[in-house]
C-alpha cells in the first residue's frame, strides 16, 4: 500500500474551516502528513472562489461553517457545476455521527466522513483508507469525469469481481449510472438485489427514483414514506415525494412535504426556489415570501444565482403591500424595490429580465395606490418591450396584465390583437389570453377612445386635417369606438378630400366606417349628420 | 406544562457535548502549541485524558436516551472497522498507557453497523480489559455469512469471573456490577436485519481464554 505521504504530494487540496486555528491546524497536520500544496478557505463563498479557479485533488471540509454555507452545499455547488471531479475527493468533517447530519442528494455525497476532533494519528489512518479506496475506484471516476456511462457500467461489473470489499460504493455507482442512462428497469432489479440483502438508505432512495421514472407513483411512495420514516434527515426522499404529489396535482400536499424538508435543510437553495414556486402557485404568499427571500439570500453567492428568485421574491412580497401606511408596506416595498433593482443592476444586458423587473415595479405601485407612478413603470416597461425583437406570448401576456391594472384597456386590447395574431400560442397561454380580454372593460375601452376623439376634434377645428384623421384612425380601431366617433372620423376624411382631391383608398375607409355604423333610424338625434355625410360619400365616389 | 425529562436530559446532554467538542479541540491547540514544553506535558495529558472520558461517558448517555426511546432507529450505514477501532484507541487517550492494542484484521474491512454505538461497545470492551489488567488486547474479526461480522477482542488480564460468565443476560445488578456489559448487549441488540425471513439480532457473548484472559465476541449481523 502507498504511503500517506506519497499519496498526498503534489496534490491540490483545500481545507475549509470557518475557525481560524482549526483552519491552520488542519493545515499543518496535511503538510506533516505530505502534502505540498494547502490552500485554505474560512467560509462558503471563500470556498467556492478556490474551487472556480483552481482544480483540487482533495477538498477537506468542515461540515459546519457557522451563518454561511455549511460543507454538504460546497460540495454540491462543486460537483453540480463538475468544478470538482469524480476523481477528486471530498471528506467531510463533523462533530457529528455522520448520519445526523442532513443527507444530501445521492449524486452529492462526500467520498467519506471524519469525526471531530481527531489526532494526526488518527486522520493519518483514514485519509490513507479513503484515498487508497479513490485510488481503486479511479476507473470508474474517470469514466464519469469523461461521462462514457457505458464505460461507467462496463468498470463497475469488473471491479466488482476484483474488489469485492468495494461491493457497496460500486454498485451505488452502478445505480445511479444506470438511473442516469434512463434504464430504470435494470436500476430497479439492481435496488431489489441489494434491499434483499440489507436495507440500505440509498439503496431504498434508488429504488424509489426508479419506481417514480416508471410512473409506479404509489410504490414510490409507499419507498420514499418508509425510507423518511428510517432516516428522517434524507432529504432527497422529501423531494421525490413532492415530486409525486406535483404529478398528482396535489399542490397543497407537495407544498407541506416540502415545508418538512426545509424545516430538515433550510440552507437548500433549490429546495426553497422550488418551495416558493409551489407556495405561489397555491396562493400561500407568507411561506413563497420566506421561501424566495431564503432563496435570494442562499444563491447571492452561489451557482444557483437565478433572476428568477429575485423577481418571484418581489411578487411574492406583494400581498403585504397595499395603500395603507403600515410598516409592513413600508417594509415589503422597500424590499420588493431593493430586490428589482439587484435585478436591473445584476442583469442590466438583459432587457427581458429588465423588463419583468420595471412590471413588477409597476405592479407594487398598483398595490400602493399609486396610479401615476403605476402607469409610468407600466409605459417604461412598454418602451423596453419594444426593444425587444422577439418578445415571447407570455411578456405580452404580462404586458397587458399591466396595463390593465394601471386602466390603459385600450393599450392592453391592442396587445392582446397582436397576441391574437400570434400562431406560437401554447393552450395554456391560449387560455390565459382569453381570460385576459373577458378582464377589458368596455366602458373604459369606450372612455378611452372617446378621450382620443376629442384629440382630433381639437385638430380638426384648427383645419389640422391630418393629424385629426390620424387620431380618428386610432380611436376607430377599436370596437367599441362609440357613433360620434365614428361620425366624426368620416367628416373628417370626406373634408380632407373635399378640399384636397378624391382618394380611392380613403374613400374605402370611409365606406367601411359607413358598415360599421348600419343605418342609423330617424329618431336618432345625429340622423341628419349621418345622412349629409352619405350624400358628400356619394358625391365622392362619383368623382373617382 | 411539565418537561419531558428525556427530552430535556438530552437537549442538556447535547449541549454539553458539544462544549466538550470544543474543548477538546482547544485543547489539542493548546498541546500542539506547548509541544516543545515538557514541563506541561503531565498536566496536558490529564487535561486530554479526563476530558476524552468525560465526552465518552457524554456519548454513552445520550445513546442510552437514544436507545431506550421506542422511536429509536440505529443509524446503520456502511463503516470501515479500522476507522470505528482507531476512534476508540484515540478516545482512550492516556487510559491504559501500558496497554497495547493489535489490530489483527483486514484494515480494507467494512460492515454495516451504527458506528456510534458500535464504538461503545468496543471502548468498554478495552476498558474493562484495562481494568483487568491486560497489557496486549487484540481485535480480530471473523467474517459471518451474508456480510455478518463477529468481532473478537481478546486480552490478557484476569479474564471474567464465574458469576460474570454464567450470566446469561447482562441486566445491570445495581452499581456495582458496572454497566458496561449491559450498555454493550443494548448496543449490538439494536442491530437487527431479516435474512429470507429469518431475524437476525446483534449479540455479545463473553469467555475465558484458555491460556488466560477474556475474550468478548460482538455479533453485528
Amino acid at each position: 500500500m502507498a504511503t500517506i505521504e506519497s499519496m498526498l504530494a503534489g496534490k491540490r487540496i483545500l481545507a475549509i474551516d470557518d475557525l481560524v486555528e482549526s483552519r491552520s491546524s488542519m493545515k499543518k497536520m496535511l503538510q506533516i502528513l505530505g502534502a505540498d500544496e494547502v490552500d485554505i478557505a474560512m467560509d462558503g463563498d471563500e470556498a467556492t472562489e478556490h474551487i472556480l479557479h483552481k482544480d483540487y485533488d482533495l477538498v477537506i471540509s468542515d461540515y459546519n461553517l457557522g451563518k454561511g454555507r455549511d460543507g454538504q452545499q460546497i460540495l454540491e455547488e462543486a460537483r453540480f457545476t463538475h468544478r470538482l471531479k469524480a476523481t477528486s475527493t471530498f471528506i467531510m468533517l463533523t462533530g457529528e455521527n455522520a448520519m445526523d447530519m442532513v443527507m444530501g442528494a445521492v449524486e452529492y455525497e462526500p467520498d467519506d466522513y471524519v469525526t471531530k476532533p481527531f489526532t494526526i494519528d488518527v486522520m493519518r489512518k483514514r485519509l490513507t483508507r479513503i484515498l487508497t479506496t479513490k485510488a481503486e475506484l479511479q476507473p470508474i471516476n474517470e469514466a464519469l469525469d469523461a461521462h462514457n456511462y457505458k464505460e461507467v457500467l462496463a468498470q463497475c461489473d469488473e471491479l466488482l469481481i476484483e474488489k469485492p470489499r468495494l461491493a457497496n460504493r460500486i454498485l451505488r455507482i452502478k445505480g445511479r449510472t444506470l438511473l442516469r442512462l434512463k434504464q430504470f428497469k435494470k436500476a430497479l432489479a439492481l435496488y431489489e438485489l441489494i434491499l434483499a440483502e440489507r436495507e440500505i438508505s440509498w439503496a431504498l432512495l434508488g429504488k424509489a427514483v426508479a419506481l417514480y421514472y416508471l410512473q409506479q407513483f404509489d410504490k414510490s411512495k409507499e419507498v420514499l414514506k418508509y425510507t423518511i420514516k428510517l432516516h428522517p434527515k434524507y432529504v432527497q426522499c422529501f423531494d421525490y415525494l413532492a415530486k409525486i404529489q406535483i404529478q398528482e396535482r396535489d399542490l397543497e400536499a407537495a407544498q407541506m412535504t416540502l415545508q418538512d424538508a426545509v424545516r430538515v435543510s433550510p440552507k437548500q437553495v433549490l429546495r426553497q426556489m422550488e418551495l416558493g414556486r409551489i407556495a405561489f402557485a397555491n396562493k400561500d404568499f407568507a411561506v413563497a415570501e420566506t421561501a424566495f427571500r431564503q432563496s435570494v439570500k442562499l444563491a447571492r453567492h452561489s451557482c444557483y444565482k437565478s433572476v428568477k428568485n429575485y423577481l418571484m421574491f418581489a411578487k411574492s412580497l406583494q400581498h403585504k403591500v397595499s395603500p395603507k401606511n403600515t410598516r409592513d408596506t413600508r417594509t415589503a416595498t422597500q424590499e420588493a424595490f431593493r430586490s428589482l433593482d439587484e435585478v436591473k443592476v445584476t442583469y442590466k444586458d438583459n432587457p427581458e429580465y429588465s423588463f419583468e423587473a420595471t412590471l413588477i415595479e409597476s405592479t407594487t405601485f398598483t398595490n400602493l395606490g399609486k396610479d401615476a407612478d403605476a402607469k409610468l413603470k407600466a409605459q417604461q416597461a412598454s418602451d423596453i418591450l419594444d426593444q425587444i425583437k422577439k418578445p415571447t406570448a407570455a411578456m405580452q401576456l404580462a404586458m397587458a396584465h399591466t396595463y390593465i391594472a394601471t386602466k390603459q384597456h385600450a393599450k392592453a386590447q391592442d396587445l392582446l390583437g397582436e397576441l391574437n395574431n400570434r400562431e406560437d400560442l401554447s393552450n395554456a397561454e391560449m387560455r390565459e389570453l382569453n381570460r385576459t380580454k373577458e378582464e377589458i372593460s368596455e366602458t373604459v375601452v369606450r372612455e378611452y377612445t372617446t378621450e382620443i376623439n376629442d384629440r382630433a376634434i381639437e385638430f380638426f377645428e384648427r383645419g389640422q386635417l391630418s393629424q385629426a384623421i390620424e387620431l380618428f384612425d386610432k380611436a376607430t380601431a377599436y370596437k367599441e369606438a362609440g357613433i360620434a366617433v365614428l361620425l366624426n372620423a368620416i367628416q373628417a376624411k370626406i373634408t380632407y378630400m373635399d378640399q384636397r382631391a378624391a382618394d380611392p383608398q380613403m374613400a374605402k375607409e370611409v365606406n367601411e366606417l359607413f358598415n360599421r355604423l348600419g343605418d342609423l333610424p330617424r329618431s336618432d338625434e345625429r340622423y341628419g349628420r349621418w345622412q349629409q355625410l352619405k350624400k358628400s360619400q356619394q358625391r365622392i365616389m362619383r368623382a373617382i | 406544562m411539565a418537561f419531558d425529562v428525556n427530552t430535556l436530559l438530552s437537549a442538556e446532554l447535547h449541549s454539553i457535548k458539544n462544549q466538550m467538542q470544543a474543548l477538546l479541540s482547544a485543547q489539542s491547540d493548546l498541546a500542539d502549541a506547548l509541544a516543545d514544553h515538557p514541563e506541561f506535558q503531565k498536566q496536558i495529558q490529564q487535561v486530554q485524558s479526563n476530558g476524552q472520558q468525560l465526552s465518552h461517558n457524554i456519548i454513552e448517555l445520550l445513546s442510552v436516551l437514544k436507545i431506550q426511546n421506542t422511536a429509536f432507529e440505529p443509524n446503520i450505514d456502511e463503516n470501515w472497522l479500522c476507522d470505528t477501532v482507531a476512534l476508540v484507541i484515540q478516545g482512550l487517550s492516556g487510559v491504559g498507557k501500558n496497554t497495547t492494542i493489535h489490530m489483527d484484521f483486514d484494515p480494507d474491512l467494512n460492515g454495516f453497523y451504527d458506528e456510534q454505538l458500535i464504538s461503545i461497545a468496543i471502548h468498554n470492551c478495552f476498558v474493562n480489559a484495562i481494568h483487568a489488567g491486560a497489557t496486549e488486547i487484540h481485535v480480530d474479526v471473523r467474517e459471518e455469512p451474508q456480510g455478518s461480522l463477529s468481532i473478537l477482542i481478546k486480552d490478557n488480564g484476569e479474564g471474567f469471573n464465574d458469576i460474570q460468565l454464567e450470566q446469561g443476560d447482562f441486566n445491570p445488578k445495581g452499581a456495582a456490577s458496572g454497566l458496561g456489559l449491559y450498555l454493550m448487549d443494548q448496543a449490538l441488540a439494536i442491530h437487527t436485519r431479516t435474512i429470507n425471513g429469518n431475524l437476525l439480532r446483534g449479540s455479545v457473548k463473553v469467555a475465558n481464554l484458555d491460556e488466560g484472559g477474556a475474550c468478548i465476541t460482538l455479533f453485528i449481523p
